[in-house]
């Protein structure tokens, strides 16, 4: 309904170019914040690029579901496909924009705080214009229909992650070499990705997703065709995180600017698992023999891998950080197997729970950059006892940590219990056992931080509160409150989730 | 009553009154919502329309039906409000506003989850008890109640999400979930529910984390545990489970195994917990001989333990309160300070034991006659036998080795009157249902008249002179034979120790292993990836003497490992795409 | 406050029902720390040879329940229930085999008070007035390494 009024007063150039102006505004904004003069000038017009593209992100949500096709193909320069760049979107894309803008619109609100205490003044311009390159490379990637044009934004928020991630060094030094490993593997992700891409230009002559698509069918068991299919998988699959390719993203998370984490955390991975998504289902079909066969010996086994050691080496980390990006690689995890299914069912769980993901990892680490800001260090045990002095921080936190475990009236239970459906349906009935088991592993991890918080003296007792401020308590809880929201009402993001499948798959998967 | 309340789950307003609870600040507002909640929810569910599904609501394609009243769970509803009343009065004395709170809404959980009329709302309040009483538990604030309670609350959260799963599994194969009983315990889901129920319902083997719970918890917090959590698991199986052979046997074995460690047993709150176990195998007996009269009996016991069971916690707990301990051998003659006390107590030992006259006699009888009446004289047998020791531990040994016996020399003063009002209540309660009718509808017969199966229940008569000279020689000899062995200087006397049971499994044995297995891991991990290391640097050596000027490349931290691995999963990749095209 | 109640003034001047004021005495322990209602309820337990006369008592009372057995007919769905004394006898036998299993039993399964680690004192909401009550412990425990 809001989607509708959005469509109906937007005015006509934006109705045309929405598509492309997702990444393109925040594209141009970027370099204009790194001449700025002022900080927080520059932190204004951050915001500004970011809700502009989220504005342009629900429009084109709008137009895809009013269309009849549900697929929005925009030409850039007028150059038609397959030999100019096209941005194509359709319910999956959409989905994944919605996303990337509504989290990097929340993210850049509470940028300021967190911010300005953590990176030295002079610097703020740049790490913002850092962050809009990175914002606008993500919604590069999740709009565009050119498998090399996805490769440059990839690289586009790659490389200004990378230095995001170094502008930690300020407060831990640990952040170079975080940012130095993500570096050498993230362009290892990327080559392997290039390398697949090449691959299959030798074997279609053409860059264009769709155009690769329709050309697939006729070149079965072509092996350059293989090849590339397989280096594709593993770059993309290193990008999302997929385990055991996970290495880099530990540390990357912990070290980093607390605002950064919270960015990627809720973001980056997201987008990396959208681009292997629409390889595996769109590009190349599911039907293709080597597929299933991945998907049953390789992708599920190593989502499993993922939920159940990811969560074990969660329980045993004692900084706050490092457990919940191992936490994060465990429900990139539960992604992979839902998509593993190769089901439509399974697809929809999986985008359901990156939905949903997004949001609970976006509300845990933006609480743990409202700690950030008064105590020093983000062990276990500095979070003792700011249950009482920081209520309203450490309730979003266990809000957000409850739907990571599962808990009914959740967004998360939700997501779980669609993913225990396709699992069911799928006969993987052991599957959901190990679900339910790595759920409890959660319980563990979340429950000992909890605990620390809200049952234990404060470590070192100081009479003032250590609230964080009003810029970051409103979008966490934005966040938090959405967790209890979607979980009661899961009607909008099932519906993104389900349109997105049937996107990915094809309408006729559902039948 | 207005309508929109009529049609609204008392439970439902428990646990919003017990949230708000939790942030009153001022302790006289706080009491007076503990108080006056149950009571309007004991309006709400007087007035409320059997039978019919109040509250719906459908989401993902699931009807869940929120309130749900018949006649199989008014009475467990009816008895769980009594229970959150008499809880709210017993814990007057204290100003504590976590414990208020979560005991409200614990209770009010407890009482959402057994009108609940579809199996998705029966789980979320099931988690809900689990987490809400938890925190009786971890109010005691000593360092063995913060494990004991992790412990429970590992043990109560697996009985939500292995219920999860079965509720998955019916889903899957059925597409409904309306409460209907399981036939057998072959059809989908059924056994993996039956577990779930059964962990809560504290079975033989999977009981311990009642024993190791209770006693930890504190004064008020255990009266509190000791009313909903075995006793929601009672109405679940008569709801899914009723007939159900296996039962029979299970509640038997319950029955019996308990009384043992009763016997043993030096803390008297722990005595109680085991006694729980006795109780409960009865009422799960029952429910596995499946006939009107046993449903009844189960139903109308587990009624009368409530209460009864209710009253020998807060007994324990008035001298807990008093004296700062509960194990008999530090205890003894507190009747000369504590009379009022002990007067409670016994009434509550005498109705625990069945004496005609008192609740346990109306109830118990009806199980006992549909046991006999199955013609299994084994499990009858097994059922007697547990009677003789249900007196042995709850009947004598508790009021006993607490207020008589050994004169321990503690003076102290008597229990707070708000604990002496709530213990004269339950104590009223226990008599009042175990009268006989003197007024048509009073006595025994209104509890008679509230069962599932009310026509059943008018027929069968407890008061026959048969029945009552039966459970009288019963009673009479075997406190005889206590008579005769204390006499004789054969009664075991009361040492203090810890008794082992089936949690040394996870308490010593398991979590050795786990210790065992972290120093194992902890000296074979870095040997492994040593061992790897040598292999991966010597082929890198290879390759840096061959490609380029060594240590280049050379410090090889997450980069390098992870380089290795995407080579692998690469080739991995490869191989199963070539091999199937 | 009608005024047939008649009304006392006592020692620290405050006015109460002369109810009331027994009701106080009763339910106030004396300096020895006893509860005057322990001797009207409980008095009996102390007299001299009492448990030589309860075991007289209930010697007696069980013998008559089981000769009531010759002139009461029990209606029993299990045959042999209905032979004489057999509740009485099953009663007994039962529980004279749990307590005197105790003594094995307790052998077998009893350990330390600190078997599983330190125990850890009482709850934390026992009687504030109580001597050295809520005790902070710092003993080892099975949680420690």
């Amino acid at each position: 309904m809001i989607l509708e009024t959005l469509l109906v007063s937007a005015p006509d150039w934006a109705i045309r170019h929405s598509t492309v102006l997702i990444p393109i505004v925040p594209l141009i904004v970027a370099p204009v914040l790194a001449m700025s003069p002022s900080a927080r000038l520059a932190w204004v017009a951050s915001i500004a690029a970011t809700a502009a593209s989220l504005y342009f992100a629900l429009l084109t949500l709008a137009i895809v579901q009013s269309s009849t096709g549900g697929v929005i193909s925009y030409h850039v320069g007028n150059w038609p496909p397959p030999i100019g760049i096209e941005f194509r979107v359709d319910a999956l894309n959409a989905m994944i924009l919605l996303i990337v803008t509504g989290m990097g619109f929340l993210a850049s609100i509470f940028a300021w705080p967190s911010v300005i205490a953590e990176i030295s003044r002079p610097k703020i311009g740049l790490f913002l214009c850092a962050f809009l390159l990175c914002f606008a490379g993500l919604c590069g990637v999740a709009s565009t229909g050119d498998a090399f044009n996805l490769f440059v934004f990839l690289e586009i928020s790659s490389l200004s992650t990378y230095v995001l991630v170094a502008m930690g060094a300020g407060r831990d030094r640990r952040a170079l070499p975080a940012a130095f490993d993500y570096l050498i593997m993230g362009t290892l992700g990327a080559s392997f990705y290039i390398i697949g891409v090449g691959f299959l230009y030798a074997a279609t002559g053409t860059l264009n997703m769709a155009d690769i698509a329709a050309q697939l069918p006729a070149l079965a068991g072509n092996r350059s065709v293989q090849v590339g299919f397989a280096f594709i998988i593993v770059g993309l699959g290193l990008k999302a995180a997929m385990w055991p390719l996970h290495q880099w993203l530990p540390n990357a998370y912990a070290y980093s600017p607390s605002f950064v984490t919270m960015f990627l955390a809720a973001t980056a991975t997201k987008v990396a698992l959208y681009a292997l998504i629409r390889w595996l289902f769109t590009i190349f079909q599911p039907d293709f023999a080597f597929e299933q066969a991945l998907f049953t010996w390789v992708l599920a086994p190593l989502g499993i891998a993922a939920m159940v050691i990811c969560s074990f080496q969660a329980v045993f980390q004692t900084d706050v950080r490092r457990m919940l990006a191992y936490s994060s690689v465990a429900q990139v995890g539960y992604m992979i197997l839902g998509v593993s299914l190769g089901t439509a069912i399974g697809v929809s769980s999986g985008l359901l729970h990156l939905f949903n993901h997004a949001l609970m990892k976006g509300a845990l680490f933006m609480a743990v950059a409202g700690i950030c800001l008064n105590v020093q260090g983000t062990t276990i045990r500095d979070f003792a006892g700011l249950g009482r002095t920081a209520p309203f921080t450490m309730t979003a936190f266990a809000i957000a940590g409850l739907s990571l475990i599962g808990v009914p009236l959740t967004a998360g239970f939700i997501s779980k219990l669609q993913l225990g459906y396709a699992l069911f349906e799928h006969g993987w009935w052991w599957a959901v056992l190990l679900v339910v088991f790595s759920s409890f592993l959660a319980v563990f991890y979340i429950g000992r931080v909890l605990q620390a918080v809200f049952f234990q003296a404060p470590a070192n007792p100081s009479k003032h509160r250590k609230e964080a401020p009003l810029l970051l308590l409103v979008p966490l809880w934005v966040l938090a409150l959405a967790n209890i929201y979607f979980g009661i009402d899961a009607s909008f993001p099932a519906g993104l989730a389900r349109d997105g499948a049937v996107a990915a798959l094809g309408l006729e998967a559902f039948r | 009553m207005p309508a929109y309340l009529a049609s609204l789950n008392p439970g439902w307003l428990l646990i919003v009154a017990g949230v708000i609870a939790l942030f009153v600040k001022v302790r006289v507002v706080r009491q007076a919502i503990s108080i006056i909640a149950p009571v309007i929810g004991i309006l709400m569910l007087a007035t409320a329309q059997h039978g019919v599904d109040h509250m719906t609501y459908e989401t993902l394609g699931i009807k869940l039906s929120f309130y749900r009243v018949d006649s199989l769970n008014f009475l467990f509803g009816l008895a769980f409000l009594i229970a959150a009343l008499l809880n709210a009065i017993y814990a007057l004395h204290t100003d504590n506003k976590t414990q208020d709170g979560m005991a409200l809404a614990y209770a009010g959980s407890a009482i959402a989850a057994t009108f609940a009329g579809d199996l998705m709302t029966l789980f979320i309040f099931w988690e809900i008890t689990a987490i809400t009483s938890v925190f009786m538990v971890l109010q005691a604030g000593t360092r063995a109640s913060y494990f004991a309670s992790m412990r429970y609350l590992g043990i109560q959260i697996l009985s939500g999400v292995l219920l999860l799963d079965g509720i998955a599994y019916v889903w899957h194969y059925q597409g409904d979930l309306s409460l209907q009983a399981f036939s057998d315990l072959n059809q989908p889901g059924a056994l993996i529910i039956f577990i779930a129920f059964g962990i809560k319902a504290a079975f033989p083997f999977l009981h311990n984390w009642l024993q190791d719970a209770y006693p930890k918890a504190t004064v008020t917090g255990a009266v509190v545990l000791s009313a909903f959590t075995t006793k929601l698991a009672v109405y679940a199986f008569a709801r899914l489970f009723p007939g159900q052979h296996e039962l029979i046997w299970i509640g038997a074995v319950m029955t019996c195994f308990p009384v043992f460690f009763a016997v043993i047993e030096n803390d008297l709150r722990k005595v109680l917990a085991y006694s729980t176990n006795n109780q409960v195998g009865f009422m799960i007996c029952a429910i596995g001989v499946g006939t009107p009269l046993a449903l009844n009996g189960a139903v109308a016991h587990a009624f009368a333990d409530i209460l009864f069971k209710g009253l020998l916690f807060m007994s324990m707990g008035a001298v807990l309160y008093r004296t700062g301990t509960t194990k008999a051998n530090e205890l003894g003659g507190l009747y000369r300070s504590m009379p009022w006390t002990t007067l409670f107590c016994l009434v509550g030992a005498i109705s625990i034991s069945a004496m005609p006259l008192f609740s346990a006699f109306v109830t118990k009888s009806m199980i006992l006659s549909s046991v006999a009446s199955t013609g299994m004289v084994v499990v009858w047998l097994m059922l007697m036998f547990a009677s003789a020791g249900v007196l042995e531990h709850s009947g004598i040994k508790i009021p006993y080795f607490a207020f008589f016996g050994h004169d321990s020399g503690k003076r102290v003063k008597e229990a707070p009157f708000n604990m002496l009002l709530a213990m004269g209540m339950a104590a009223f309660l226990c008599i009042a249902i175990g009268l006989p009718a003197f007024l048509p509808g009073f006595g025994y017969e209104w509890l008679y008249s509230l069962l599932p199966y009310p026509i059943e229940a008018a027929s069968y008569q407890p008061f026959t002179l048969g029945h009552i000279l039966a459970q009288l020689q019963l009673l009479a000899l075997a406190v005889f034979a206590f008579v005769l062995l204390q006499r004789l200087g054969l009664y075991p006397p009361e040492k203090p120790g810890v008794i082992l049971d089936t949690d040394w499994l996870y308490r010593k044995a398991g979590y050795g292993t786990a210790r065992w297995i972290d120093t194992v891991w902890a000296k074979l991990g870095p040997a492994m990836t040593a061992t790897f290391r040598t292999l991966s640097e010597r082929a890198y050596d290879r390759l840096v003497d061959t490609f380029s000027p060594r240590g280049v490349l050379a410090r090889n931290g997450v980069s390098g490992g992870m380089a290795v691995w995407t080579t692998v999963i690469l080739g991995v990749v490869l191989l199963v795409s070539y091999l199937t095209s | 406050m009608t005024d047939e109640t008649p009304t006392v003034r006592d020692s620290s001047g405050r006015f109460v029902k002369q109810a009331a004021e027994t009701v106080n005495a009763m339910s106030r322990t004396n300096d020895e720390g006893i509860h005057p209602m322990a001797k009207v309820l409980f008095g009996w337990t102390e007299a001299k040879g009492i448990g030589a006369t309860l075991f007289w008592v209930m010697a007696g009372l069980s013998l008559v329940l089981v000769l009531a057995d010759l002139v009461i007919h029990r209606h029993e769905e299990i045959h042999f229930a209905s032979s004489i004394g057999f509740y009485g006898l099953w009663g007994f036998l039962s529980f004279s085999f749990v307590v005197l299993m105790g003594w094995p039993l307790g052998r077998l399964l009893r350990r330390d008070e600190d078997y599983y680690g330190d125990a850890g004192g009482p709850p934390a909401d026992i009687d504030p007035d109580l001597d050295g009550a809520p005790l902070a412990s710092h003993g080892k425990h099975e949680g420690d390494h």
